[in-house]
């Protein structure tokens, strides 16, 4: 009489908007896609239209009904410099491992790109962690969890405009107000926002502010 | 000026002085009457409502329970009591009458304390809520058990004229001890506060360049306030020019009665040309104030053009624009040289303590905020901590606070229906609550049958079966530890009956422990399972607005987890919000967390209808953010800031730093004030900013005048 649950079978449940109805874990997924493609437009990788203006319509078309996150991964580069790669990979696993992070490093050997987003479901094991930082020097992995990604904080009324300073931007900022590096305001590698735009240490961001005093204002952090 | 003062003094307490006596407050036979009709009407209102209670048939207010629900009426009830009665009394009144004199003219006292005098004291709180039981199920033995009434609770019908019953004399110190227990405390939270805000914004100075730094040299804002100008000369809300005034004071001082009025295109055009010649400069950070000057004359023009318009005869409109909204092409010369004037006078000049100013226009008014009041988040039932201990929260960057509530707004704003379902789905909710029964079996196997009331959650609109039942008993919500009895349970254990929704079956697990055990264990730990909802959040509430006739619905959420908030199907994440400053900052980032406190600053000192700077709240958001994380205003806070030992020594735990400091033998460059005034330097702020290198050419040595000179060597 009992039996034991086998968990494909979906639940239908209306999101209540769009007229588009998205199993709950599909328009997870949509929704995380989205934001990963707008993360990559705004780290000035070359993302195809077809990604950028997807709507939940053509994601199932693409991807069915209840997509794979196998299927997901995505491949970007630069626009100047086609050997700047970068891979997008969305991990099956709830917890991941070491395993599975070696597998991916292979294939990001054997296709000779150097950089990697993780998208997780859950979590990253320790181990996992350390593993990545060890390969650091190598291949650069940042990895961020499907409940962050399922707003674009960038999008958001409190977060201000930022924009990354090139090398040469920054020379020169560091000079009109003859400073050192440590001298300016800082943002924390960790902050969400320097994770979005994947900043490394040394890099200073612009931020541009609405002001209720001055109508518009220019600030600058360094990641550090 | 000393005799003229005294003389003053003397001829009012001979000719226009007067005192206050009993007959001043005396009612009259008709105020009497009055206020005995409001009140026995509002007791019985009272009595409706809380026989109503007794029914269980009160209507639920939003997020309240039962009781909730009464006292909040209750006290709508009550509070218009003492101010009707108030009001009445304050209609009796002559104009003469001397109490009314000193509350009209704003001398002492308010209308509230005449009308408590005269009328009625009105409802006394501990607490913010009504007074609370101190004997066995009641406040004194005075009433009955479990009475509710007005009078059991501390309601003070009468007034300090006709005097207090011994109950509600009892009641009234209750209520007053809260009050001076309350100032008692204030003075010495703002003091230390004030003191704190000091130490970390002590040494930050306007810089040549324009910026605020520390003394480490540090930027913490590029520009301060964001345009520059001082917050002490501002004329208007933070502004630096009141346009009407000086409009007024500009079509006084140069009439120009030949000069043709300008109209409509010619003033723009005018006004156009004069601010691409000379405003230019002040760009870019007077983009706002050009703003305001062109609006300012737009509002001219429109102004022109109703006035001409409500004419009939042409001969008036000179008459009539003349005060209003002429402008001459001189007058529109003069006017906007004298704004210029006025906003380069207004610029912050460098070496200004921006940081001491700030400290201190923040920390005084914070002295006048008296009474932790409670305010409501638009529901009534929502409150928000504001005053004092809001502010220590705010300014302490506090992990825990009283009263988090997420602001969420929702992507179809404008069902009700809709709303509810994003709302189920936030809130949480337990197996215990959505199951008709939860039975235990003994037959062949142990186990618990649990059945689904699949009719509530339909009519709840939650979106569970037994399938997701199932997932959550076995996997929990992230984030939260589960009893250990719940982790021992496997995928085998939990089963659910073939073809129903609605049914499932838990066994109990093989262990060591016999099964009656376990059976209590999972019997205790399954209802608290949470089938849906986020585990950190209390409760939401739909608060519903008016936004241009169609009602619109956003949900408060009490509780943390903004991340999860804004992550929640329907909800719209871009526009949702917390007071939690911390969080904000875990989820969004430090820019973001620096608009936050400053806007929650400024939200707490306009409920108390308190106006500071926004430039004072900005420097100190930015100290606040400046290291890229969010630094309360603390030791550990002011020390992740500061370097300079002798400064944090004079602050706090001072032996640790000093001793931390020899042991690694530190070197203090004594910049900031602290250091300086502890080793009697001048303070490199303001005008000891800068030091004067003088060329030094060596002076002639003077003669030494010889001894016979100086007469010391009697010839």
């Amino acid at each position: 009489m009992m039996e034991v649950d086998t968990p494909t079978e979906p639940t239908n449940f209306n999101r209540g908007g769009g007229g588009v109805t998205l199993t709950p874990e599909a328009s997870r997924l949509f929704r995380v896609y989205k934001t990963v493609s707008s993360m990559l437009t705004k780290r000035g990788y070359m993302v195809s239209r077809e990604m950028r203006e997807m709507t939940p319509m053509s994601f199932t078309e693409r991807f069915g009904e209840f997509p794979s996150r196998e299927g997901l991964t995505i491949l970007v580069e630069k626009p100047d410099d086609s050997t700047n790669q970068l891979f997008v990979f969305f991990p099956e696993d709830e917890k991941v491992g070491v395993k599975p992070i070696k597998i991916l490093t292979d294939r990001m050997k054997d296709e000779q790109v150097s950089n990697a987003i993780l998208v997780l479901r859950g979590d990253i094991t320790p181990f996992a962690k350390q593993a990545v930082m060890e390969m650091s020097d190598s291949f650069r992995i940042e990895h961020f969890k499907e409940p962050e990604l399922l707003v674009d904080i960038t999008q958001h009324t409190l977060v201000p405009e930022h924009l990354v300073l090139s090398q040469n931007e920054k020379q020169e900022l560091l000079k009109r107000y003859r400073l050192r590096e440590t001298q300016l305001p800082r943002i924390q590698p960790n902050d969400p926002v320097a994770r979005y735009y994947g900043m490394k240490r040394g890099q200073v961001v612009k931020i541009i502010r609405p002001s209720e005093t001055a109508g518009r204002y220019v600030t600058y952090r360094v990641c550090l | 000026m000393d005799r003229f003062a005294r003389l003053c003094s003397r001829y009012f307490g001979f000719y226009r002085g007067f005192s206050i006596g009993i007959s001043d407050v005396s009612p009259s036979a008709k105020l009497r009457k009055v206020k005995y009709d409001i009140l026995s009407e509002g007791y019985e209102k009272a009595e409706v409502a809380i026989k109503k209670y007794e029914d269980g048939t009160l209507e639920l207010r939003p997020g309240c329970d039962l009781l909730q629900s009464l006292e909040e009426i209750l006290n709508g009830i009550l509070g218009k009591l003492r101010e009707s009665a108030g009001q009445e009394a304050m209609k009796a009144l002559p104009w003469s009458n001397t109490p009314r004199i000193m509350a009209e003219c704003g001398s002492k006292g308010s209308p509230l304390n005449i009308s408590q005098m005269m009328a009625c004291v009105g409802q006394q709180a501990v607490g913010g809520k009504r007074i609370q039981d101190g004997f066995v199920n009641r406040t004194l033995p005075h009433f009955q058990y479990h009475s509710l009434i007005p009078p059991a609770k501390g309601f003070v019908a009468n007034s300090f004229y006709s005097g207090l019953t011994a109950t509600e004399f009892i009641f009234h110190t209750m209520g007053g001890r809260e009050g001076l227990v309350d100032t008692a405390v204030k003075t010495a939270e703002t003091g230390y506060m004030a003191r704190r805000l000091m130490k970390a914004l002590e040494d930050l100075s306007l810089r040549y360049d324009n910026s605020v730094r520390n003394s480490e040299n540090t930027v913490v804002q590029f520009t301060y306030g964001d345009d520059s100008l001082d917050p002490s000369k501002m004329e208007n809300n933070d502004r630096p020019v009141q346009f009407d005034r000086l409009h007024l004071h500009i079509s006084q001082t140069f009439p120009c009665p030949d000069e043709k009025n300008l109209y409509k295109k010619d003033l723009l055009d005018k006004v156009e040309q004069a601010l691409d010649e000379r405003f230019q400069s002040l760009l870019p950070k007077g983009k706002k104030f050009l703003g305001e000057i062109q609006s300012f004359f737009e509002d001219i023009v429109e102004k022109q053009k109703e006035t001409i318009e409500s004419c009939e005869n042409a001969s008036f409109i000179q008459q009539r624009t003349w005060n209003s909204c002429r402008f001459t092409e001189t007058q529109v010369d003069e006017f906007l040289s004298s704004a210029l004037t006025k906003y380069t006078k207004a610029l912050v000049e460098p070496g200004e303590a921006v940081g001491a100013i700030g400290a201190q226009s923040i920390s005084e008014p914070g002295t006048q905020m008296t009474l932790k009041t409670f305010h409501f988040a638009g529901v009534s039932s929502m409150n928000v901590t504001l005053g004092v201990p809001r502010l220590k929260e705010i300014i302490n960057a506090s992990k825990n606070i009283s009263t988090p509530i997420i602001t969420a707004r929702l992507v179809q704003d404008n069902n009700k229906v809709g709303a509810r379902i994003v709302k189920a789905g936030i809130e949480k909710t337990t197996l215990g609550e959505v199951c008709s029964y939860m039975k235990e079996v003994y037959h062949e196997e142990c186990y618990l049958s649990i059945q689904l009331d699949m009719e509530a959650i339909e009519q709840l609109r939650l979106n569970i079966d037994a399938r997701t039942v199932r997932r959550c008993i076995l996997k929990g919500i992230r984030g939260q530890t589960r009893p250990p009895i719940l982790r021992g349970l496997s995928e085998r254990h939990v089963l659910i009956k073939k073809g129903s929704k609605s049914k499932l079956r838990v066994l109990v697990p093989e262990k060591d422990t016999p099964a009656f055990f376990q059976m209590t264990a999972l019997k205790v730990a399954l209802p608290r399972v949470i089938v849906q909802g986020i585990a950190t959040v209390n409760r939401a509430v739909i608060n519903e607005e008016t936004k241009g006739g169609n009602p619109s619905y956003h949900l408060l959420v009490e509780g943390y987890g903004l991340a999860e908030v804004m992550g929640s199907p329907g909800i719209d994440g871009r526009h949702t919000t917390t007071n939690h400053l911390i969080e904000v900052e875990q989820t969004l980032g430090v820019e973001a967390a620096r608009t936050s406190i400053s806007s929650e600053i400024s939200y707490i000192m306009n409920a108390y209808g308190i106006g500071i700077d926004t430039r004072h709240l900005l420097l100190l958001s930015d100290v606040m953010t400046f290291k890229g994380e969010v630094l309360g205003i603390t030791r550990f806070g002011v020390a992740k800031m500061r370097e300079s030992v002798l400064m944090l020594a004079s602050f706090e735990k001072t032996t640790d730093h000093l001793f931390d400091a020899a042991c690694h033998g530190r070197t203090d460059t004594i910049d900031g004030v602290s250091e300086c005034i502890i080793m009697g330097k001048a303070a490199p702020i303001g005008t000891g900013m800068f030091k004067l290198l003088k060329r030094a050419t060596r002076a002639a040595k003077p003669p030494v005048p010889s001894i016979m000179e100086r007469g010391l060597l009697l010839a």
